[in-house]
């Protein structure tokens, strides 16, 4: 009989960590950090090759950060439906972002393909795919606990996070409804595999609605909820709470904070600076435009 | 005794609505009593306790007529944030009330809103984790939790804020029976070990409750019909059936013997009318009859051809969990077989199989012959219907008619539907289901809960399906629309199609399926006719199914020659003899 090993796994917002994952040695702060660097990075590069192995980066950071990948990978799926919708669309409608003097390098029917046309379409979807990898791997290290601590750690108020916190939990939440929502629609004979690609994006419509009904009755009760869990408790606590006077129960318990993080932080700093210089002097411009 | 909640002469509108929602209601209740506040969907019990916490006025828009005081505060003057701490409030689906992905921060957000300190909180989560036994799942996320941990995080949620009272509103409603039990455990530890003064429960499902309360207040069309002692509550069975009861098993029986003369007291126990009982047998006033009921339901003749062929079928989550482990089963044209099992057995999956909504990982299923796996979706669905348990899943279009006509559309482009055969499939579901033709351009979101249940049926059955699964048909729904529900159901049944039904309810099992399946651990473990499946406590003790209160009692009478099968209370009355 073989022996089974169990691993105790953190709820993150979007996926699981292992507990004995680096990531949960690191401050909630310095997950901030991470968060606002890894989302500068695509925006400041325009370099699709950077961008790609920023992107490629990020998985490895999943895997060497033990989060469970299986809930991301169809992200990544719906990534490549992107791309065929930016292809077609700098194909088709692609001399807007031509440039002055654009290459033709082909022609379908009286449409004109341009070179630059497709480099910006290169450029569009790598930092989409940047951009994507970063947030989900954010998501995938960072717990409810981390964001609440690290934002009162900020002085951020205590509405303000609460809110802040439940908004990213949330995502976790629609991914479930979807899923539903999807059997529902395949059992009355709407299968999205089924329909020719240029129908998709009107198919979502037959999910989103019931999606989005569903996410506000949620919402309606979780703030109903809320109401009854004393949220709107008089405000001189919460002012008490905002100037540090009185800490908060995840504030107590969770935070952690060590040299390893200042070290991180000031890297991720200096890291900034430097891109915001290399762009300033055009290294990391799109080599295909 | 100053009474913990007052109302006086309450009546209640809320903006959107024309008819008063309370209407002249009038309570006192007294701290340390236990209140069950049941009566059927839309009689007001959910208004009347969201005032208990100042949620309506405060929270909702409407016309508020009368005074409600809690604890001597007026409900209008005073605000939710303060008479949160006086009565906390756990809702029907504890999903929702999941605010953080801890279950220690989500006991901690009430007390700690209240003010107290980190390490009050942290003592008084413990306290609240330890009482609802969830602290060994301290650092779990709710959500993943099974529905009986959940709701006892909700519970803990809102013992943690200490309030005086505590009021829940159908916390039972959405469990599965293992889920239901533990809950109404932490219930009744709360009366026993005085965890919260005073109790208020809002609840349909009252069998349980019958032996827990100290009074029963029954509310039709937001008025209050009968507010009693327990005892005294259940002492005329048939005004409470009547007015949509499902009264406690053990309550009518004891009710019509004790019309004959032959009990003093309604029993409100199983163990109180199991003495009774042996009692009138050992004194010879009551005896075992020779009669059984004749079943006098019409089904469909159940013919030889075969509908569903599950062979050897197994199924693994993308995620790894394994939900069926080598299921056989045929399922013959005509069936009418309940699937249950607690949450997780595997049910919907293999439902879901059954549809071809998920493909099998290992095996087959053959539905009338075509294998699953290989035909296309739409050719499967006109054979196979499956109607959701929360019909907001799939409703999407703008009007009634556009969402009965969705799936013929579907059909339509496919060449399994002619386009003249549309407007009549269309009628003829709604005459089945009692869709009326006014309401065909409004918008489904408008409807109650019932009307788009029904809504989300008829546009399956518009496709004409041989075979239907419906998950829950009774879920969120009081007894008499439960009944219509069914009745509906057999109908279809009767029509010829093969109905499969998915539910928690063993009164409903008991009651219309002929056939169980009862499910563990992603296998079948019983399988047969109703009566023996439901019959056989030992075997469903693993799949955590409690048999029906009736048969229970039949069982423990079995000395008495009372047949071990017996599933309704009329049978359970044939069976018995009296002077």
């Amino acid at each position: 009989m073989s022996t089974q090993q169990i691993v105790t796994r953190y709820r993150t917002f979007f996926s699981y960590v292992d507990a004995k994952s680096p990531a949960n040695k690191m401050s909630p702060i310095t997950k901030i950090f991470i968060l606002l660097f890894f989302n500068a990075y695509p925006i400041i590069i325009d370099n699709p090759i950077y961008n790609a192995m920023f992107g490629f980066l990020n998985i490895i950071l999943m895997k060497i950060f033990k989060a469970t990948l299986m809930h991301v990978e169809k992200y990544f799926k719906v990534l490549m439906t992107l791309a065929l919708f930016i292809f077609v669309s700098v194909i088709f409608f692609g001399r807007s972002v031509a440039g002055p003097n654009p290459t033709i390098i082909a022609n379908i029917g009286s449409v004109e393909v341009y070179s630059q046309a497709l480099g910006f379409g290169v450029m569009v979807y790598v930092r989409m795919f940047a951009l994507v990898s970063a947030m989900l791997l954010w998501l995938s290290i960072t717990t409810t606990s981390d964001l609440m601590s690290a934002f009162e750690k900020l002085k951020i108020s205590y509405v303000a996070r609460t809110y802040l916190t439940m908004a990213f939990r949330f995502i976790g939440m629609f991914d479930s409804d979807f899923n539903t929502i999807q059997d529902a629609q395949r059992a009355r004979g709407l299968d999205i595999k089924s329909q020719p690609l240029w129908r998709r994006p009107f198919v979502f419509g037959y999910y989103l609605i019931p999606l989005v009904a569903i996410t506000i009755k949620k919402a309606i009760e979780a703030g109903t909820t809320m109401e009854s869990r004393a949220f709107k408790a008089p405000l001189k606590i919460k002012l008490l709470q905002e100037k540090g006077l009185k800490q908060s129960y995840v504030g107590k318990y969770y935070w952690r904070y060590s040299g390893k993080d200042t070290a991180i932080i000031a890297l991720l700093i200096i890291a900034f600076a430097g891109l915001l210089i290399a762009r300033l002097y055009g290294l990391v411009a799109n080599p295909f435009m | 005794m100053e009474p913990v909640i007052e109302v006086e002469n309450l009546w209640w509108k809320y903006e959107q609505s024309t008819d008063w929602v309370l209407k002249e209601i009038n309570i006192k209740i007294n701290p340390g009593e236990f209140v069950v506040i049941t009566g059927p969907n839309d009689s007001g019990k959910s208004s009347l306790v969201s005032t208990f916490n100042g949620l309506i006025p405060h929270t909702q828009r409407g016309e508020m007529k009368g005074r409600v005081r809690v604890l001597g505060q007026d409900i209008v003057t005073s605000s939710v944030a303060a008479l949160c701490a006086l009565v906390g409030m756990a809702f029907q689906d504890p999903e929702t009330q999941f605010l953080l992905s801890r279950v220690d921060e989500e006991v901690a957000f009430g007390p700690q809103n209240l003010g107290y300190e980190p390490d009050e909180v942290r003592e008084i989560v413990s306290w609240a984790l330890e009482v609802t036994r969830l602290s060994e799942l301290k650092m779990k996320d709710p959500v993943e939790l099974s529905g009986g941990q959940k709701q006892r995080t909700a519970l803990a949620a809102t013992l943690a804020m200490r309030p005086k009272v505590i009021v829940l509103d159908e916390p039972t409603s959405m469990l599965d029976p293992i889920g239901k039990e533990e809950i109404m455990e932490i219930i009744k530890s709360m009366k026993e070990q005085k965890l919260v003064e005073t109790i208020i429960v809002v609840e349909h499902h009252i069998e349980d409750l019958a032996q827990m309360a100290d009074r029963f207040i029954l509310l039709k069309n937001g008025k209050i019909l009968l507010d009693e002692p327990t005892e005294k509550f259940f002492s005329d069975i048939d005004f409470l059936v009547e007015n949509g009861v499902r009264v406690p098993d053990v309550c009518a029986v004891s009710g019509y013997l004790k019309r004959r003369g032959l009990l003093g007291n309604i029993t409100l126990s199983l163990e109180d009318a199991i003495n009774a009982l042996s009692r009138l047998f050992n004194e010879k006033r009551i005896r075992p009859g020779k009669r059984t009921v004749e079943t006098k339901q019409i089904y469909a003749t159940i013919e030889d051809e075969v509908a569903v062929d599950v062979s050897n079928l197994h199924f693994v989550y993308p995620d790894g969990t394994v939900a069926l482990r080598g299921v056989d089963l045929k399922i013959k044209k005509g069936e009418f077989v309940a699937l249950i099992g607690q949450n997780g057995s595997g049910k919907t999956t293999l439902s879901k199989l059954v549809a071809g909504i998920y493909k099998p990982t290992l095996g087959s299923i053959k539905v009338f012959g075509m294998d699953t796996k290989v035909t296309p979706t739409p050719q499967l669905i006109a054979r196979v219907g499956y109607v959701f348990q929360n019909p907001d899943h799939q409703i999407f279009n703008d009007t009634i008619r556009k969402e009965l006509m969705f799936g013929l559309r579907n059909l339509l482009s496919f060449g399994l539907v002619k386009k003249e055969e549309i407007e009549s499939r269309i009628r003829e579901a709604m005459q089945i289901t009692g869709i009326p033709e006014h309401i065909l351009e409004e918008h489904p979101f408008l409807m109650s809960k019932g009307m788009r249940q029904r809504i989300a049926i008829a546009s399956v059955l518009s496709m004409k399906p041989q075979v239907l699964i419906v998950d829950e048909p009774t879920t969120g729904q009081d007894t008499p629309q439960s009944i219509e529900v069914m009745n509906f159901l057999k109908k279809l049944n009767e029509m010829g199609h093969t109905i499969i039904i998915i539910t928690h309810e063993m009164w409903v099992v008991a009651g219309w399926a002929k056939r169980t399946i009862a499910m563990a651990e992603g296998k079948i473990l019983l399988d047969g006719p109703t009566k023996e499946v439901l019959s056989n406590a030992d075997v469903l003790k693993r799949t955590f199914v409690k048999p029906p209160q009736i048969t229970l009692l039949a069982q423990a009478l079995y000395k008495y020659d009372m047949p071990k099968d017996i599933l309704t209370v009329a049978e359970f009355m044939n069976n018995i003899d009296m002077d």
